[in-house]
């Protein structure tokens, strides 16, 4: 397997999930809503693997956060 | 050993690819078939450490650990994509063994065969759009508010300009769309990625995904390349075995779970 950067301990790692080859966010789309869902003899809920939270998590754990948001409504 | 369960990258119909020996998994383990009931499925043996249901939700929830897995799924889905029809699973498809799996090509063998025959000589190409945030950026008026009134003026201004934006944008999507659904055989459109994701500052209008026939790679690349406005940035990617187009949005599921 290529040495994939743990984005936690990169000084970007947020925008280190856009920049890879193939951007861990694409692949993602794909392989949380995608693909064939069995109801395997594991069942963990893909559903629930926020991958906003998580990617902000590490964001925040690894750099002082990006200032405070502007006040906008998205 | 005996304990360590079976995790499914995906499964086939007929005869199993032969694939160039030394490919491993997830985990670095190695990859194998099963065959079963007239389909194949390429799994590995995993370390029933990190494949519990707890410590598999829970490992799910690090990002570090959720690239690496997905990205060694990907890898061995798209191996397979090269040599064969494969329907790619979700990520984390588990069972306790070998014969859970075998039960499984059973009762789902015709589920999935239908999806291996309408994936047959079709790739995904993803493509996204961005906007530059030029309305909400653009500079405000030189000089002070001369007062109360002309400040809020001004407010009400940048607001309309960003809503002018923002419908333009989103029609200038839209048109990109059905640009690329033009030689596509079936679309999706995933969730659209908040910048905290892309670390990008402009902000993503469309995130779709588009099932090409073989042959027509080049004449969909065209429609996408004349599709995109001016104001769009276009990041087209793949090819994807199709992914985002294992479930079928019109045909009612069989009962669920």
């Amino acid at each position: 397997m290529t040495g994939t950067v743990a984005p936690v301990e990169s000084a970007e790692p947020v925008s280190g999930l856009a920049n890879r080859e193939i951007a861990l966010v694409d692949l993602l789309d794909r392989l949380l809503a995608g693909g064939v869902v069995l109801a395997g003899d594991l069942t963990v809920s893909l559903a629930g693997v926020d991958l906003i939270r998580i990617s902000l998590r590490a964001l925040i754990t690894s750099i002082t956060p990006v200032g405070p948001a502007e006040e906008e409504p998205s | 050993m005996a304990d360590d369960p079976t995790y499914v990258y995906a499964a086939g119909e007929g005869d199993p690819p032969e694939l160039p020996g030394g490919l491993t998994g997830v985990a670095d383990r190695p990859l194998r078939v099963i065959e079963a009931h007239g389909m194949w499925a390429a799994v590995s043996t995993v370390p029933s450490t990190d494949f519990t249901q707890d410590a598999l939700q829970e490992r799910l929830e690090d990002l570090a650990w959720l690239a690496t897995t997905a990205r060694a799924h990907h890898d061995v889905v798209d191996e397979l994509g090269r040599w064969t029809t494969p329907a790619p699973m979700a990520l984390a498809t588990v069972y306790l063994d070998d014969d859970r799996v075998r039960a499984m090509l059973d009762e789902r063998g015709t589920e999935l065969a239908g999806i291996v025959r309408r994936f047959r000589g079709h790739t995904e190409w993803g493509v996204k759009a961005y906007v530059a945030p030029q309305a909400t950026r653009e500079p405000e008026p030189a000089g002070r508010a001369a007062s109360g009134a002309d400040y809020l003026r001004r407010r009400r201004a940048a607001r309309d300009r960003a809503t002018d934006a923002d419908s333009v944008a989103h029609d200038a999507a839209e048109r990109l769309h059905e640009a690329a659904a033009t030689h596509a055989a079936d679309t999706r459109r995933h969730r659209l990625h908040a910048p905290a994701l892309t670390g990008r500052s402009d902000r993503m209008v469309l995130n779709g995904a588009y099932l090409v026939p073989a042959g027509d790679e080049d004449r969909w690349r065209a429609a996408v390349d004349d599709g995109g406005d001016g104001g769009l940035t276009v990041e087209i990617t793949g090819p994807w075995v199709p992914y985002s187009f294992v479930a079928v949005p019109a045909q009612p599921a069989e009962e669920g779970r």
